[in-house]
């Protein structure tokens, strides 16, 4: 699914994130709250829970907004913006926006096996190795759509209530 | 025959040398921020439950900005990516990833490019923006390709919507539209440097800065120069039509609060082709301010200016200086739950000076040509989910043929997941130039009995009555697949009608019907491999309307009736990329250029912040014509980029 088309603004095709992001924004904040990290993910007991976004943001602050006073693994949740994997390196998740697509298959192999909970949105993010993908339906609603073989090979527990309003799906079906 | 000569000299003595580009802009600030109303709508999302947020409707994808899966046109993007993966060192050369267009290297310098035929180094019939600017010239309706460059580096995508556009885009967008898209400032941060040289493209090299001046506004700035070889004639001799160009600019986005946001940027540019007996000089600036403005219930305002200067000198032609002026509003506003309405309106004005020779005139030498409009566009949806129309429609005046009326009703029925299909009929014209009506040659006073060509005082628009359908289907989330078939039915055509003894002149006399179908396909194999591509097939047939009128296919476009082409991105191991596109084209009949097929190959390695790459282009043979006669010849180059 690659995005973007111009059909009605003559000028203004590819902009506007708004209420798409702000809903996602709220989802990933809601991810971080339904899914366990193991205590080795942080670095310390005093360790921040960090959320990196790679690349350009498409939440535009509603992200922020989202996780602002809350806290996450009983920590509080710091957004980090970022422009290479490795500055994730202290980071418990990770959202790649779509214009880093093309760089995400080789990312997510610099990340294996850490207890790093991977996000996207776009098509293909899962069979590159991802964990969770925020997947837009033609109705406009937003699907989560998870390979728990990513989830568990990372540490990480999602709870039962997450796993109920997701679509489970094997790497090689997406 | 006289005609005969006449055409030739219209369309190489003099036009053939202009290379021009026409359209418009574009812009893809990414606006940002929180407001108020921002922090309430989040806070009323985290009220709610997992379940309820994932059955929250998203009425946005602001509806002006519809995902191209849904979008009810054939639509083909370029991404950045595609771009600089292909090799292409040119915006022409990066339009031939877009399996939807006709690009044709004519020579060093020039480019036919059209969609949906009528293809020819004068066509007339696309509309082009770079960053929402008009590339556009009055003297022909058309685009000088040679004075239209942006840093490839820095494009984000180019939108490439084959089909009428004129209820949305107005006058030219008659056989399609293509939006040249640069990034924000915000996404390129950090220096870009690159340089290299090679056999036909000589050397190049660019530098590109961008930074943060504060929290919420962004720069960049950037100037890149070539230097081009020349191609040869069809006898083997070189054309001496080496060309270099220099260009330099900048763009700036600022956040002004969560709610609004402005952009500004620009470039300069200047040039120089080589001729045999003397050299043609081009130089051109541009500035372009967009403020954009979002309410809390979705609805968006945007005012946009831009001014353009460009000149051109072509020796024993004529020498041009076009100044253009131009403002844009659009307002999107949602209408109750089922429908989005997008208002808007422009004004343009174009001072083209004109310094003549007696080869040729264009008169009165000067001319002021206004351009007014204003188009709504209401998009319902009728069953949600389902079934969806968009009405619109676009009044313009112009100086030429007066008012205009460009309607469109598209309907679109979506069956199931990732699937459309959709129809559409729309009238689209291509708005009388200065060609059409003040060119004269050779330039009056023109002795008896020395054939003489003239524009018609009278000529109209030629008038587009476009039939569309098309499918388009994901059948996975690595396949998407669409077909895209057309009939085009078209009146008052450019036709050259003989007024008296060797005495020609420029009328409607026209008429004519395209056919075909646009094929594409994007196909992601691996994660480390797609190819993606296309076939078009094109049917033409053109017929007199009235006595006197002729219109040679040499003049008004020279297409191909079968095109094929495809992009194949492989990423190997230790950084190695390898990298290809290729494409047939069909024999063009007159004048005649046999088939081609011609194939590019790019090997690339991605040692930390640096890229080392090899280019080489038209391997397949060495050397062939893609349009007219000079040889395009078989090349190979060698870049080295370096991001930090």
């Amino acid at each position: 699914m690659w995005i973007a088309l111009t059909w009605a603004a003559p000028w203004s095709i590819g902009q506007e994130v708004s209420r798409e992001y702000q809903l996602k924004a709220v989802l990933l904040y809601n991810l971080t709250q339904f899914v366990e990290w193991p205590a080795s993910a942080f670095p310390s007991p005093e360790s921040p829970f960090i959320v990196c976004v790679v690349g350009p943001d498409p939440f535009g602050g509603a992200l922020d907004e989202a996780v602002r006073a809350e806290r996450s693994n009983n920590r509080p949740i710091v957004i980090r913006r970022i422009n290479r994997i490795e500055e994730a390196a202290d980071a418990q998740v990770v959202f790649f926006g779509l214009a880093r697509r093309n760089e995400v298959a080789e990312a997510l192999k610099r990340v294996r096996g850490r207890s790093l909970l991977t996000v996207s949105d776009f098509d293909g993010f899962l069979s590159s190795g991802g964990t969770v993908r925020m997947a837009s339906t033609p109705d406009r609603k937003i699907k989560l759509r998870v390979n728990l073989d990513s989830a568990k090979a990372s540490g990480l527990t999602m709870s039962a209530k997450l796993l109920r309003v997701c679509t489970i799906v094997q790497a090689g079906d997406e | 025959m006289k005609g005969a000569s006449w055409r030739i000299r219209l369309g190489q003595g003099i036009l053939i040398r202009l290379g021009l580009w026409l359209l418009p802009i574009h812009g893809s600030a990414q606006t940002s921020g929180v407001t108020n109303q921002v922090g309430e709508a989040i806070r009323r999302l985290k009220d709610m439950s997992l379940a309820e947020l994932l059955d929250e409707r998203v009425t946005i994808v602001s509806k002006t900005t519809e995902l191209s899966s849904q979008a009810p046109a054939a639509v083909f993007v370029v991404t950045g990516e595609d771009i600089r993966r292909s090799g292409a060192t040119s915006l022409p050369e990066a339009l031939r990833l877009s399996p939807n267009l006709s690009v044709a290297q004519v020579n060093s310098s020039e480019w036919a490019v059209s969609a949906r035929g009528f293809n020819n180094t004068l066509a007339n019939k696309l509309l082009v923006m770079i960053d929402g600017r008009t590339i556009y010239t009055p003297l022909y309706a058309g685009v000088f390709w040679d004075a239209q460059h942006v840093l490839l580096e820095d494009v984000d995508r180019i939108e490439v919507v084959s089909g009428a556009g004129g209820a949305l885009w107005g006058a030219n967008a008659v056989n399609g539209v293509i939006n040249v898209i640069t990034r924000s400032a915000k996404d390129t941060q950090g220096t870009y440097i690159t340089g290299g040289g090679g056999s036909f493209l000589q050397d190049f090299g660019a530098i590109r800065y961008g930074a943060a001046a504060s929290s919420n506004l962004f720069y960049r700035v950037y100037v890149q120069r070539f230097d081009r070889n020349e191609t040869s004639l069809a006898n083997g001799r070189s054309a001496q039509n080496g060309w270099d160009l220099t260009q330099g600019g900048f763009r700036t986005d600022w956040d002004l609060s969560e709610l609004s946001a402005f952009t500004f940027q620009g470039d300069f540019y200047g040039g120089t082709q080589s001729r045999p007996t003397s050299s043609i000089g081009i130089d051109g600036q541009n500035l372009l301010g967009r403020w954009t403005r979002r309410y809390a219930n979705g609805a968006e305002l945007k005012v946009q200016t831009y001014f353009d200067r460009t000149w051109r000198e072509i020796p024993n032609a004529f020498v041009e200086d076009l100044k253009t002026y131009d403002i844009d509003l659009q307002h999107q506003l949602p209408l109750g739950e089922r429908q989005t309405l997008v208002v808007g309106g422009g004004y343009r004005l174009m001072q083209d000076r004109i310094t003549n020779t007696r080869v040729a005139a264009f008169l009165p030498p000067n001319r002021d040509l206004q351009l007014a409009s204003a188009f709504f566009q209401d998009e319902i949806e009728l069953v949600p989910e389902r079934l969806k129309t968009t009405l619109g429609a676009r009044i313009e005046h112009n100086d030429y043929s007066g008012i205009e009326v460009q309607p469109s009703v598209r309907l679109a029925y979506m069956p199931a997941e990732r699937q459309i299909v959709w129809a559409a009929v729309s009238r689209a014209v291509r708005a009388p130039s200065r060609i059409d009506t003040d060119y004269y040659t050779p330039a009056p006073p023109v002795p008896v009995g020395v054939p003489r060509l003239s524009g018609g005082p009278g000529f109209e628009a030629e008038d587009l009555l476009a039939y569309e359908l098309g499918y388009r289907v994901q059948p996975t989330d690595r396949l998407q697949f669409s077909i895209s078939p057309y009939y085009n039915f078209y009146k008052d055509l450019r036709s050259l009608d003989l007024i008296g003894p060797g005495s020609y002149v420029l009328a409607n006399h026209y008429r004519g019907e395209i056919w075909g179908v646009e094929l594409t396909s994007k196909y992601q194999l691996s994660d480390n491999w797609r190819i993606q591509g296309g076939y078009n097939y094109l049917h033409k047939n053109l017929w007199p309307d009235g006595p006197g009128g002729v219109n040679a296919s040499v003049r008004e476009g020279n297409d191909p009736q079968h095109q094929f082409s495809f992009q194949s991105i492989l990423n190997l191991w230790n950084g190695f990329q390898l990298d290809a596109t290729g494409r047939f084209v069909d024999t063009l009949d007159n004048p005649r250029v046999d088939s081609y097929f011609s194939i590019d190959v790019r090997l690339a390695w991605q040692y930390k912040r640096m890229e080392f790459s090899v280019v080489g282009q038209n391997l397949y043979d060495s050397k062939h014509p893609e349009f007219g006669t000079q040889e395009i010849p078989r090349s190979v180059y060698g870049k080295i980029t370096w991001r930090f």
